[in-house]
């Protein structure tokens, strides 16, 4: 037995299974005490609830909704909108951070300076203030009678009204799968043979791909329509109102503005600081090879750049896809607003925000293992002389 | 369009002419001349802060001069990016911290620049590679990254690297000073079959040794000056300059 205490394993083992142990312990305990509790007070625990239907409607839908519809329903719409809203400010951010970061970087000091303000003023500005800054702008826009009008798309107080096909939902998803691909595909091949043809012969295996996966789409598309209708659904006034297209409220274009704006200051200084982590002399030689500076950019800089980004940029989006809560602030229907709502009609608290951690957890993990994949790939081998 | 000039044949491999160099004030290079037939081997010393690695750096624009003339294979270099990347295509460098890339594979490192800026094919670009990888004598290493490289390998990857471009030209700076003693004989070894084998050489170096065996020409620097050239036995048996004479007696050891 002592000598059994004395084995490393061993002892990590019990370590384990104690703590795993008093973990489960606790976690009974509170929802014993919590069940007790509700049962005093009337409200039966469980989930049956996710089955009953709403009774309440939600601004902003991706998916059909009506207030007949069951929690769980709603759950999932909460959850897909907080993704798009995630999505969107993520990607936007990310183009925001590679503008400003680069400009931190570049020669050109007006730029360096315009960067650092930038920088300064945005990271320091807490984030909710920034979406009812947003809000307010976007609220102030005129009225859906005098909409600010770009490429059959309507500006107006009451949101964005972008025009939608006309096309069944299987259909229209697969199509986007094909866009997808008629980008990824190139870019893949482009790695996998790198190089293996001269330029010229890469180039046109890459453009067939792109083609062939594009007029893939325009098939789906055109398969998928729906009888009788123009291609397009254009929003257009009808009395007082936009009718047709889908809106976008204008909750939604603050908090992707304001987390485009925000995490785009926190991005821009990722990339600064990846940029910096290249060593000069790297540069140098591949300078001194006759590359040109575009390729030394893109065949050297950039892909080490990336690999000091990388793990960080990792933390900063798992943060920027919790900060989209902030949805609560303006009204937006968010995963985190619809257990809100949930908690108000039910009374089923626990269940909502059990389900709630549960989701995020869900999305950050797999945002992290995702990126943590990209990183292993990527990772430089062996151990690494700075020059 | 520039390798037409720059294949002039005849002529000195590289000309400098009252070369001069500021680091903001600071006169890093003082109306250097020097001229380097093709086929000769030079090397420079000189103490720390002389000028012999901007000097080096100036031959393919990786430093800008402010004064004087270089000429490099027939073409000058001037403004003209055409003539600048002409230059750099027929100079190989070998640098102090060997600077390989560090996301590509030794042979990816050996194949890149041949097949981009001399549109090899790969086949070509690959077979040539391991050629100079053999001649390294590192082949089997190929397919290893250069993190998991000694450090004298690395710098005989970088040598390879160079050599792969098939340049007229190589500068070397200070190519063994960032190694361990027993990787010195390695990287040296690989440039004196180089130097046997007519390659046109400039080395900053404080390998004495490699100098006796290998260079025609020993200059010596200071404060951004050439204070001294000479061949090797009439550099080391009898200098006449007082500062030759105590930077010799400091990296001979005696
Ligand atoms: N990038 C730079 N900016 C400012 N000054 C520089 C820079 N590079 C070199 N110098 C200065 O120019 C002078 C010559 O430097 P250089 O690096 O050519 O010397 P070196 O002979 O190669 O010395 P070492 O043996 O230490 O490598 C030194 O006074 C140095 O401080
Ligand atoms: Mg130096």
């Amino acid at each position: 037995m002592v000598s059994l205490l004395r084995n490393q394993r061993a002892r990590n083992t019990l370590l384990q299974v104690l703590y795993v142990g008093s973990l489960a312990a606790m976690i009974l305990a509170c929802v014993m005490i919590a069940r007790q509790n509700l049962a005093q007070q009337g409200i039966t625990s469980g989930f049956d609830f996710l089955f009953k239907s709403t009774g309440w409607d939600v601004n902003f839908s991706l998916l059909p909704a009506t207030a007949n519809d069951p929690y769980w329903w709603f759950f999932l719409i909460g959850v897909i909108n907080t993704l798009f809203l995630g999505c969107t400010g993520l990607f936007l951010a990310t183009i925001v951070g590679t503008i400003v970061g680069l400009a931190r970087t570049s020669s050109n000091e007006l730029a360096r300076l315009l960067g650092r303000t930038y920088v300064d003023i945005f990271r320091n500005i807490p984030l909710i203030l920034q979406v009812f800054f947003w809000y307010a702008v976007i609220t102030h826009l005129p009225t859906p009678r005098a909409a600010h009008e770009a490429f059959g798309m309507l500006l107006t107080s009451r949101g964005l009204y972008v025009p939608v096909p006309n096309v069944g939902g299987v259909a229209f998803a697969a199509a986007i799968l094909a866009v997808i691909a008629a980008i990824a595909l190139p870019v893949w091949l482009g790695r996998t043979s790198r190089l293996s043809q001269p330029p010229g012969e890469r180039r046109g295996i890459q453009l067939t791909t792109a083609a062939t996966a594009l007029a893939s789409a325009a098939i789906l598309l055109a398969l998928g329509r729906l009888p009788d209708l123009p291609l397009l659904d254009f929003p257009a006034l009808q009395g007082l109102n936009l009718k047709g297209g889908l809106r976008i409220p204008p909750e939604f274009s603050a908090l992707a503005i304001a987390i485009a704006i925000y995490g785009g200051s926190y991005i821009a200084e990722i990339v600064r600081g990846g940029f910096k982590a290249v060593g000069k002399g790297q540069m140098e030689a591949a300078l001194s090879l006759g590359l040109s500076p575009w390729r030394v950019f893109t065949l050297v800089k950039l892909p080490l750049a990336l690999r000091a980004m990388l793990p960080i940029l990792a933390n900063q989006y798992v943060w920027l896809m919790k900060a989209t809560t902030m949805g609560i602030a303006v009204g937006f229907t968010d995963f985190f607003m619809i257990v809100a709502l949930t908690i108000n009609h039910s009374g089923q608290t626990l269940e909502a925000i059990g389900i709630l951690m549960a989701g995020f957890l869900a999305i950050n993990l797999s945002l992290a293992a995702v990126f943590n994949r990209i990183n292993k790939t990527i990772a430089l081998k062996g151990n690494q002389l700075r020059g | 369009m520039i390798s037409d000039n720059s294949v002039k044949s005849g002529g000195p491999a590289v000309r400098i002419e009252n070369l001069d160099k500021y680091y903001g004030t600071s006169h890093a290079l003082r109306k250097v001349n020097l001229s380097v037939e093709r086929g000769e081997r030079i090397v420079v010393c000189g103490p720390s802060g002389s000028g012999k690695s901007t000097m080096i750096r100036c031959i393919n624009r990786l430093e800008q001069h402010n004064g004087g003339r270089i000429t490099v294979l027939g073409t000058e270099l001037n403004d003209d990016v055409g003539n600048i990347d002409g230059i750099r295509r027929e100079v190989g460098v070998v640098f102090q911290h060997f600077n390989l890339f560090p996301h590509m594979t030794v042979l990816e490192n050996c194949t890149i620049a041949p097949m981009i800026v001399r549109k090899r094919p790969r086949a070509e670009a690959e077979a040539t590679a391991r050629r100079y990888l053999e001649k390294v004598r590192i082949p089997e290493q190929a397919m290893k990254f250069p993190g998991q490289l000694s450090g004298g390998q690395q710098q005989r990857v970088a040598i390879a690297r160079a050599l792969c471009m098939q340049p007229q030209l190589m500068l070397f700076d200070e190519p063994t000073s960032a190694l361990d003693p027993e990787m010195i004989a390695e990287v040296l070894d690989v440039m004196v079959t180089l130097a046997s084998e007519g390659m046109t050489m400039i080395c900053v170096t404080h390998e004495m040794g490699f100098a006796r065996r290998a260079a025609d020409r020993v200059i010596f620097m200071d404060g951004g000056e050439i204070v001294e050239e000479a061949p090797p036995e009439e550099f080391f048996a009898a200098s006449r300059n007082e500062r030759t004479r105590q930077f010799l007696s400091q990296v001979l050891g005696h």
